[in-house]
Protein backbone atom coordinates (compact mmCIF):
# COMPACT_ATOMS: atom_id res chain seq x y z
CA UNK A 1 0.00 0.00 0.00
CA UNK A 2 2.75 2.32 0.46
CA UNK A 3 4.29 1.79 -2.42
CA UNK A 4 1.27 2.61 -4.25
CA UNK A 5 0.97 5.97 -2.33
CA UNK A 6 4.48 6.46 -3.33
CA UNK A 7 4.30 5.82 -6.69
CA UNK A 8 1.32 8.04 -7.13
CA UNK A 9 3.20 10.83 -5.07
CA UNK A 10 6.20 10.81 -6.94
CA UNK A 11 4.01 10.59 -10.29
CA UNK A 12 2.27 13.75 -9.51
CA UNK A 13 5.59 15.75 -8.36
CA UNK A 14 7.85 14.31 -11.42
CA UNK A 15 4.51 14.91 -13.88
CA UNK A 16 4.34 18.35 -12.49
CA UNK A 17 7.53 19.18 -12.92
CA UNK A 18 8.36 17.50 -16.38
CA UNK A 19 5.02 19.49 -17.93
CA UNK A 20 6.52 22.43 -16.78
CA UNK A 21 10.48 22.19 -18.09
CA UNK A 22 9.51 20.04 -20.92
CA UNK A 23 11.57 17.16 -19.52
CA UNK A 24 12.81 14.44 -21.87
CA UNK A 25 15.84 11.89 -22.18
CA UNK A 26 15.06 11.33 -25.90
CA UNK A 27 14.67 14.71 -27.31
CA UNK A 28 17.76 15.89 -24.84
CA UNK A 29 20.06 13.57 -26.60
CA UNK A 30 18.40 14.72 -29.96
CA UNK A 31 19.34 18.14 -29.43
CA UNK A 32 22.80 17.66 -27.96
CA UNK A 33 23.00 16.17 -31.25
CA UNK A 34 21.51 17.31 -34.05
CA UNK A 35 21.22 21.26 -32.58
CA UNK A 36 23.98 21.73 -30.24
CA UNK A 37 21.36 22.80 -27.99
CA UNK A 38 21.98 21.60 -24.21
CA UNK A 39 18.87 22.52 -22.41
CA UNK A 40 17.16 18.97 -22.26
CA UNK A 41 20.40 17.12 -21.99
CA UNK A 42 20.97 18.44 -18.83
CA UNK A 43 17.75 17.09 -17.26
CA UNK A 44 19.26 13.61 -18.48
CA UNK A 45 22.69 14.59 -17.00
CA UNK A 46 20.85 15.65 -13.83
CA UNK A 47 19.20 12.43 -12.87
CA UNK A 48 22.10 10.45 -13.13
CA UNK A 49 23.53 12.69 -10.84
CA UNK A 50 20.42 12.90 -8.73
CA UNK A 51 19.78 8.82 -8.28
CA UNK A 52 23.98 8.28 -8.03
CA UNK A 53 23.73 11.08 -4.78
CA UNK A 54 20.52 9.70 -3.81
CA UNK A 55 21.41 5.97 -3.74
CA UNK A 56 24.91 6.26 -2.14
CA UNK A 57 23.27 8.78 0.34
CA UNK A 58 20.28 6.62 1.63
CA UNK A 59 22.82 3.25 1.19
CA UNK A 60 25.06 5.22 3.67
CA UNK A 61 22.26 5.88 6.71
CA UNK A 62 20.89 2.83 6.09
CA UNK A 63 18.17 3.28 3.45
CA UNK A 64 16.82 -0.13 1.54
CA UNK A 65 19.16 0.31 -1.20
CA UNK A 66 20.13 -3.03 -1.87
CA UNK A 67 22.94 -4.69 -4.19
CA UNK A 68 24.29 -1.47 -4.60
CA UNK A 69 26.31 -0.67 -6.52
CA UNK A 70 25.26 -3.19 -9.09
CA UNK A 71 28.82 -3.59 -10.59
CA UNK A 72 28.61 -5.49 -14.02
CA UNK A 73 25.05 -7.25 -13.76
CA UNK A 74 25.87 -9.55 -16.54
CA UNK A 75 23.53 -12.53 -16.61
CA UNK A 76 23.30 -14.18 -19.49
CA UNK A 77 23.95 -13.50 -23.41
CA UNK A 78 20.69 -13.35 -24.21
CA UNK A 79 19.54 -10.73 -22.05
CA UNK A 80 21.94 -8.63 -22.93
CA UNK A 81 21.73 -8.80 -27.04
CA UNK A 82 17.46 -8.10 -26.10
CA UNK A 83 18.69 -5.60 -24.14
CA UNK A 84 20.95 -4.05 -26.58
CA UNK A 85 17.89 -4.40 -29.88
CA UNK A 86 15.33 -3.08 -27.37
CA UNK A 87 17.12 0.30 -25.99
CA UNK A 88 18.33 0.76 -29.59
CA UNK A 89 15.21 0.04 -31.24
CA UNK A 90 13.74 2.47 -28.72
CA UNK A 91 15.86 5.40 -28.92
CA UNK A 92 15.34 5.16 -32.73
CA UNK A 93 11.24 5.30 -32.59
CA UNK A 94 11.21 7.45 -29.79
CA UNK A 95 12.97 9.87 -32.03
CA UNK A 96 10.22 10.01 -34.77
CA UNK A 97 8.12 10.06 -32.09
CA UNK A 98 9.00 13.08 -30.45
CA UNK A 99 9.78 12.14 -27.08
CA UNK A 100 10.50 9.24 -24.57
CA UNK A 101 7.68 7.71 -22.82
CA UNK A 102 7.22 9.87 -20.11
CA UNK A 103 7.21 12.70 -22.50
CA UNK A 104 4.73 11.33 -24.06
CA UNK A 105 2.75 10.25 -20.82
CA UNK A 106 2.70 14.54 -20.04
CA UNK A 107 1.83 15.65 -23.57
CA UNK A 108 -1.02 13.33 -23.64
CA UNK A 109 -2.20 14.79 -20.44
CA UNK A 110 -1.68 18.53 -22.30
CA UNK A 111 -4.06 16.95 -24.66
CA UNK A 112 -1.29 16.85 -27.51
CA UNK A 113 -4.06 14.24 -29.99
CA UNK A 114 -0.75 11.91 -31.36
CA UNK A 115 0.43 11.28 -27.85
CA UNK A 116 -3.04 10.11 -26.90
CA UNK A 117 -2.93 8.08 -29.98
CA UNK A 118 0.93 6.71 -29.08
CA UNK A 119 -0.03 5.82 -25.67
CA UNK A 120 -3.13 3.98 -27.47
CA UNK A 121 -0.57 1.98 -29.42
CA UNK A 122 1.73 1.76 -26.42
CA UNK A 123 -0.66 -0.15 -24.55
CA UNK A 124 -1.77 -2.26 -27.31
CA UNK A 125 1.77 -2.82 -27.77
CA UNK A 126 2.10 -4.08 -24.07
CA UNK A 127 -0.62 -6.50 -24.33
CA UNK A 128 1.20 -7.56 -27.75
CA UNK A 129 4.41 -8.17 -25.55
CA UNK A 130 2.59 -10.73 -22.78
CA UNK A 131 0.84 -12.41 -25.18
CA UNK A 132 3.56 -13.06 -28.21
CA UNK A 133 6.77 -10.98 -27.70
CA UNK A 134 7.28 -12.95 -24.24
CA UNK A 135 7.20 -16.20 -25.86
CA UNK A 136 9.96 -14.91 -28.45
CA UNK A 137 12.07 -13.44 -25.92
CA UNK A 138 12.18 -16.81 -23.61
CA UNK A 139 12.72 -18.84 -26.90
CA UNK A 140 15.87 -16.75 -27.27
CA UNK A 141 16.63 -16.64 -23.59
CA UNK A 142 16.62 -20.69 -24.06
CA UNK A 143 18.77 -20.39 -27.75
CA UNK A 144 21.47 -18.38 -26.02
CA UNK A 145 21.46 -19.56 -22.59
CA UNK B 1 20.55 35.57 -13.08
CA UNK B 2 17.47 34.82 -13.76
CA UNK B 3 18.64 33.45 -17.11
CA UNK B 4 20.96 30.96 -14.99
CA UNK B 5 18.31 29.89 -12.93
CA UNK B 6 15.99 29.14 -16.07
CA UNK B 7 18.90 27.42 -17.95
CA UNK B 8 19.85 24.65 -15.28
CA UNK B 9 16.03 24.57 -14.36
CA UNK B 10 15.29 20.98 -16.41
CA UNK B 11 18.95 19.80 -14.55
CA UNK B 12 17.45 20.39 -11.38
CA UNK B 13 14.59 19.03 -12.14
CA UNK B 14 16.71 16.01 -13.77
CA UNK B 15 17.98 16.06 -9.68
CA UNK B 16 14.87 15.82 -8.04
CA UNK B 17 13.45 13.01 -10.36
CA UNK B 18 16.59 11.49 -9.36
CA UNK B 19 16.34 12.11 -5.32
CA UNK B 20 12.66 10.74 -5.61
CA UNK B 21 13.36 7.68 -6.87
CA UNK B 22 15.99 6.73 -4.39
CA UNK B 23 13.88 7.93 -1.75
CA UNK B 24 10.63 5.56 -2.58
CA UNK B 25 13.22 2.94 -3.21
CA UNK B 26 14.79 3.43 0.44
CA UNK B 27 11.84 3.68 2.06
CA UNK B 28 8.50 3.55 0.89
CA UNK B 29 9.78 -0.50 -0.08
CA UNK B 30 9.40 0.48 -3.95
CA UNK B 31 11.37 -2.40 -5.08
CA UNK B 32 12.34 -5.03 -6.01
CA UNK B 33 13.48 -4.84 -8.95
CA UNK B 34 16.35 -2.04 -8.21
CA UNK B 35 16.23 0.98 -9.44
CA UNK B 36 12.69 0.99 -10.03
CA UNK B 37 11.41 4.48 -8.20
CA UNK B 38 10.43 5.62 -11.63
CA UNK B 39 10.11 3.56 -15.12
CA UNK B 40 7.66 4.64 -17.91
CA UNK B 41 8.14 0.75 -19.34
CA UNK B 42 7.73 -1.00 -16.33
CA UNK B 43 4.90 0.80 -14.68
CA UNK B 44 2.34 0.88 -17.34
CA UNK B 45 3.13 -2.49 -17.86
CA UNK B 46 2.40 -3.39 -14.26
CA UNK B 47 -0.64 -1.19 -14.04
CA UNK B 48 -1.83 -2.68 -17.04
CA UNK B 49 -1.00 -6.09 -15.91
CA UNK B 50 -2.30 -5.92 -12.44
CA UNK B 51 -5.91 -4.96 -14.39
CA UNK B 52 -5.83 -7.75 -16.72
CA UNK B 53 -5.23 -10.00 -13.77
CA UNK B 54 -8.09 -8.57 -11.60
CA UNK B 55 -10.46 -7.92 -14.17
CA UNK B 56 -9.78 -10.52 -17.12
CA UNK B 57 -8.12 -13.08 -14.78
CA UNK B 58 -4.87 -13.48 -16.94
CA UNK B 59 -1.89 -14.40 -15.18
CA UNK B 60 0.85 -12.15 -16.62
CA UNK B 61 3.62 -11.33 -14.57
CA UNK B 62 4.36 -8.34 -12.64
CA UNK B 63 7.31 -6.90 -10.71
CA UNK B 64 7.39 -7.95 -6.72
CA UNK B 65 6.67 -4.98 -5.19
CA UNK B 66 3.35 -4.43 -6.86
CA UNK B 67 1.45 -7.71 -6.78
CA UNK B 68 -0.99 -6.76 -4.06
CA UNK B 69 -1.41 -2.57 -4.55
CA UNK B 70 -1.14 -1.41 -8.07
CA UNK B 71 1.89 0.87 -9.32
CA UNK B 72 0.44 4.55 -9.43
CA UNK B 73 3.06 6.78 -11.30
CA UNK B 74 1.62 6.78 -14.55
CA UNK B 75 -2.21 8.25 -13.09
CA UNK B 76 0.23 10.52 -10.60
CA UNK B 77 2.15 11.96 -14.14
CA UNK B 78 -1.24 12.36 -16.22
CA UNK B 79 -2.79 14.36 -12.45
CA UNK B 80 0.78 16.42 -12.63
CA UNK B 81 0.97 17.49 -15.51
CA UNK B 82 -2.50 17.84 -16.20
CA UNK B 83 -3.09 20.29 -12.96
CA UNK B 84 -0.12 22.21 -14.59
CA UNK B 85 -1.14 22.70 -17.95
CA UNK B 86 -4.40 23.83 -16.63
CA UNK B 87 -2.45 26.27 -14.46
CA UNK B 88 -0.56 27.64 -16.89
CA UNK B 89 -3.13 27.43 -19.40
CA UNK B 90 -1.65 24.75 -21.61
CA UNK B 91 -4.42 22.23 -21.73
CA UNK B 92 -5.72 22.33 -24.86
CA UNK B 93 -6.88 19.67 -27.81
CA UNK B 94 -4.62 20.33 -30.53
CA UNK B 95 -2.49 17.80 -33.11
CA UNK B 96 0.99 16.80 -33.29
CA UNK B 97 3.41 16.80 -32.78
CA UNK B 98 3.48 13.48 -34.89
CA UNK B 99 1.25 14.83 -38.28
CA UNK B 100 0.35 11.34 -39.37
CA UNK B 101 -1.63 9.47 -36.64
CA UNK B 102 -1.83 6.34 -37.89
CA UNK B 103 2.36 6.58 -37.29
CA UNK B 104 1.65 7.38 -33.77
CA UNK B 105 0.15 4.63 -33.10
CA UNK B 106 2.66 2.73 -34.39
CA UNK B 107 5.37 4.52 -32.73
CA UNK B 108 3.92 3.26 -29.58
CA UNK B 109 3.44 -0.41 -30.05
CA UNK B 110 7.14 -0.44 -31.42
CA UNK B 111 8.62 1.53 -28.33
CA UNK B 112 6.56 -0.45 -25.58
CA UNK B 113 7.43 -4.15 -27.30
CA UNK B 114 11.35 -2.72 -27.81
CA UNK B 115 11.76 -1.35 -24.39
CA UNK B 116 9.60 -4.26 -22.54
CA UNK B 117 12.27 -6.67 -24.13
CA UNK B 118 14.99 -4.56 -22.37
CA UNK B 119 12.87 -4.10 -19.27
CA UNK B 120 13.69 -0.07 -18.77
CA UNK B 121 12.74 3.20 -20.34
CA UNK B 122 15.38 5.49 -20.74
CA UNK B 123 14.94 7.21 -17.14
CA UNK B 124 15.12 4.17 -15.29
CA UNK B 125 18.19 2.91 -17.75
CA UNK B 126 19.61 6.25 -16.30
CA UNK B 127 19.20 5.76 -12.93
CA UNK B 128 20.25 1.75 -13.26
CA UNK B 129 23.61 3.78 -14.43
CA UNK B 130 23.51 6.37 -11.19
CA UNK B 131 23.00 2.94 -9.20
CA UNK B 132 26.08 1.25 -10.96
CA UNK B 133 25.08 -0.93 -13.39
CA UNK B 134 27.45 -1.73 -16.61
CA UNK B 135 24.34 -3.35 -18.39
CA UNK B 136 22.20 -0.13 -18.29
CA UNK B 137 25.03 1.87 -19.16
CA UNK B 138 25.46 -0.36 -22.58
CA UNK B 139 21.76 0.28 -23.15
CA UNK B 140 22.45 3.85 -22.32
CA UNK B 141 24.67 3.83 -25.25
CA UNK B 142 22.79 1.98 -27.10
CA UNK B 143 19.96 4.68 -27.05
CA UNK B 144 22.05 7.39 -27.89
CA UNK B 145 22.93 5.24 -31.11
CA UNK B 146 19.50 4.73 -31.85
CA UNK B 147 18.64 7.82 -31.80
CA UNK B 148 21.81 8.86 -33.78
CA UNK B 149 20.84 6.46 -36.61
CA UNK B 150 17.54 8.33 -36.64
CA UNK B 151 18.95 11.77 -36.92
CA UNK B 152 21.29 10.23 -39.66
CA UNK B 153 18.08 8.75 -41.17
CA UNK B 154 16.35 12.16 -40.96
CA UNK B 155 19.15 14.18 -42.38
CA UNK B 156 19.07 11.28 -45.32
CA UNK B 157 15.52 11.92 -45.88
CA UNK B 158 15.45 15.88 -46.04
CA UNK B 159 18.57 15.80 -48.51
CA UNK B 160 16.48 13.97 -50.63
CA UNK B 161 13.59 16.17 -50.11
CA UNK B 162 11.18 13.62 -48.75
CA UNK B 163 9.01 15.25 -45.65
CA UNK B 164 8.61 13.11 -42.84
Amino acid sequence: MIASIATLVLGIVIGYLGQRSKFCTISGIRDFIMLKDSYRFKGLIGLIAGGAAGYTFFYFIGGEITNFPLGFDFTSPGILIAGIIGSLGMGFFSVFAEGCPFRQHVMAAEGRQSALLYLAGFYLGIVYFNIVTIKWLDLLLRTTG
Amino acid sequence: MKLKISSYRVFIIGVIMGLGAALVQAYFKVQPPEAYGISFIGHPNDLFAWLTNRVIGTNWPIRDAFIVYPVLTVAGVFIGSFIAARRKKEFAFQPGPVRKRFLAIIFGFLVANLGLLWGSCPIRTALLVSYGSGTALIALASIAIGVVLAIIYIRFKAKKGVPQ
